[in-house]
């Protein structure tokens, strides 16, 4: 009876801000989920009768179809660098000494301070035809003439994974870091050089570090709008800019809510397989 | 090369002037000793002595400041850990938790190149052994204590290294099990003569498992000797305080003749031992720390008559009942001291005036105060 008025009473003390919530954040979803379905370019109203062929036209039209592949392989490839850079730097970081390790964080979370826009001028003034990227690579003779950088996917994954870097690190590391390191160096005793217990026994265990960051990285650049404007413009065009371009500058609301709630829907299946993936590993391996 | 299949001659360890220093604090301080093939050596002191960092130095795990480690004759510094063919149990078993028993078992057998037929022989030989069959498809979160103590065990012993060190390997099981543990430990080094390194703080474990004790204190060695000599003869009042219960009692030398030194306590009363190891060399006024074990102490209510020497008049201060001894705390004329006696023959001594004796040999000369 107590534990049970107590309860009530904290759900009535909770109410006005799940109003709040409802009002703030619910509401506008809903709002937007309804006008993907609305008939012709405005967005809902009272009456307005509802169909599915804007979700139709996204997944046809050749256009669309070139937009959600360039989103897909952004997502794909940034996941993947930002994955291949932010392992060993996670690893270093796990295992490095306190005095190491506290400058290491600082670095890493570092480029968070600086407000995207920022960073994605940057990076284009150093991608551009005769940067410094384009200048170094000449220098090295590694290429003749410049190549093109900017308004391409290159530069895109090459701004996106500048911005992702730190969601890979954090959460690989902490992973690495809670592996026990007689665990590794029970394998180097029984005769297993570094690469061998690197792949049978580091990176097993820290599969669910590695899983989080992954899915943490291809979820937000899927769904990145400021690098792809800056760094991709007209040549290299994503969900998120092209949403942008039909919201707000074209006024085409019902396709823009519609590929939102496409790239909603792939993010919510890709977490879905995460997480049946980290629970069949707990369970197989009990990882806990 | 021939393949070592049952059993090949036990290896050596040498170790010279080991020295590991941390920043400023030296946790290892030139150690050198030898081990006699297939023996148990134990290095025995209390926590933080340098212990385990000289066991890591061994495996390879962390590089010596100087000094070197040779494994039959040959030196291995240079080696490293993963082509030193040692096998190394650790306190916490570090068992690789995403794989089953036997994948951990098979873990260093794999890496050897070994045959899917003899990799199979020799993982049934050893699940039997530590007593796990039946148990090899389970993940090592699914063990006990006990369990995953013996994987640990099993996955070093399958790959038949040259050398097999332990780090505290019983200290996390249960008083019951460790013992029980340690014999078949005992047994299983006893059958494969495979020489080892057994890290320890415990005194009673390493006199219970090992042939040889390296006592350390603070990175040195204190004494290496048997378990029987380092008990009955410690050389240093380290040695003397942390093996056993032992009082420890500064003494000024009186005379020394033909063999029997006369030794004055600090309240004048005057005690009897004979004049060997650090006694043999010393001459009247010189300073004498001796030992007497809390065990070598007598108590009486009357004076005894047998022995003229070593009677001291003292109080029983009080008195704690143990079971088979009673450990009695005695002041003999501002002298302090500890005495385990059997209960039996202390039953009727009252608290109070007393008399404190002891046999000239219980007292064991261990440094010059
Ligand atoms: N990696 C390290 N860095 C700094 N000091 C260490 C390190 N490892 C051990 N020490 C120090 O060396 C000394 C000996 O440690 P250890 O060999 O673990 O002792 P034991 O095993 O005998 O308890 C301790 O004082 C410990 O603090
Ligand atoms: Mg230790």
């Amino acid at each position: 009876m107590g534990a049970l008025t107590t309860r009530r009473a904290g759900a009535l003390l909770l109410s006005p801000l799940l109003v709040c919530y409802a009002v703030a954040f619910i509401a506008p979803i809903v709002l937007l989920f309804i006008t993907s379905f609305v008939v012709g370019r405005g967005y809902y109203q009272p009456g307005t009768s509802l169909t599915t062929e804007h979700y139709v036209h996204v997944f046809t039209d050749s256009f669309y179809q070139k937009v959600l592949l360039n989103t897909l392989a952004m997502g794909v490839y940034t996941t993947c660098l930002t994955l291949l850079l932010g392992y060993p730097l996670a690893y270093h970081h796990a295992r490095a000494s306190s005095k190491t390790k506290g400058l290491l964080t600082i670095l890493v979370i570092s480029p968070m301070f600086v407000s995207l826009v920022v960073r994605g001028y940057a990076w284009s003034i150093m991608l551009s035809d005769h940067g410094v990227v384009n200048n170094l690579l000449m220098w090295f003779g590694i290429i003749n003439e410049p190549v093109r950088l900017l308004n391409t996917m290159k530069a895109v994954v090459v701004g996106m994974v500048n911005v992702m870097l730190p969601f890979m690190v954090l959460p690989i590391s902490s992973a690495v870091e809670s592996i026990n390191p007689h665990i590794e160096e029970s394998a180097y005793v029984l005769g297993a050089g570094k690469l061998y217990t690197f792949f049978k026994v580091i990176f097993p265990l820290s599969l669910p570090g590695v899983i989080a960051g992954t899915v943490m990285t291809f979820a937000i650049t899927m769904s990145s709008f400021v690098m792809p404007a800056l760094l991709g413009g007209p040549g290299f065009q994503v969900f998120g800019t092209i949403i942008y371009n039909r919201i707000l500058l074209i006024s085409n609301w019902p396709v823009g809510a519609a590929m939102a709630f496409i790239l909603v829907a792939i993010v919510v299946l890709v977490m879905y397989f995460q997480e049946r993936l980290l629970s069949v590993l707990t369970k197989r391996r009990r990882l806990t | 090369m021939v393949m070592p299949t049952e059993r090949r001659k036990s290896s050596t360890l040498t170790v010279e002037s080991l020295t590991k220093v941390f920043g400023n604090h030296t946790a290892v301080d030139e150690i050198s000793f030898q081990t006699i093939p297939g023996e148990i050596t134990a290095f025995l002191g209390p926590s933080g002595c340098g212990k385990t960092t000289t066991l890591r130095i061994i495996a390879g795990l962390e590089s010596p400041t100087s000094g070197s480690v040779y494994i039959d004759g040959e030196q291995v510094n240079d080696v490293p850990a993963h082509r030193r063919d040692i096998g190394l149990v650790f306190q916490d078993y570090a068992l690789f938790p995403h794989m089953t028993v036997r994948q951990n078992i098979e873990f260093g057998l794999k890496i050897k190149g070994l045959n899917q037929q003899e990799i199979q022989e020799r993982l049934e030989k050893s699940l039997t052994q530590v007593n796990l069959a039946g148990k090899e498809d389970r993940y090592p979160q699914q063990l006990s204590g006990g369990e995953q103590q013996r994987v640990a065990v099993a996955r070093t012993l399958v790959t038949q290294p040259r050398v097999l060190l332990f780090d505290e390997p019983l200290s996390n099981l249960d008083a019951k099990l460790r013992e029980s543990t340690r014999l078949e430990l005992h047994n299983l080094q006893r059958k494969l003569g495979i020489t080892s390194i057994y890290v320890t703080h415990d005194q009673i474990e390493a006199f219970a498992i090992a042939d040889k004790i390296m006592l350390m204190n603070k990175g040195k060695i204190d004494q290496f000797g048997t378990p029987e000599e380092i008990y009955a003869s410690p050389r240093t009042a380290f040695a003397a305080d942390f093996i056993g219960t032992s009082n420890i009692l500064e003494t000024t030398v009186r005379s020394v003749n033909q063999g029997i030194c006369t030794l004055a306590l600090k309240n004048g009363q005057m005690i009897t031992g004979f004049a060997v190891g650090k006694a043999s060399e010393v001459s009247p006024g010189d300073h004498l720390l001796v030992m007497i074990r809390t065990q070598k102490i007598r108590m009486t209510n009357t004076k005894p008559e047998r022995g003229q020497v070593n009677i001291l008049p003292g109080k029983c201060l009080y008195k704690v009942f143990l079971g088979d001894s009673t450990r009695c705390l005695l002041d003999a004329e501002g002298i302090r001291l500890t005495a385990d006696c059997e209960s039996e023959c202390v039953t009727n001594v009252r608290e109070g005036d007393v008399y404190v004796s002891f046999d000239v040999s219980a007292v064991v000369p261990v440094g010059r105060g």
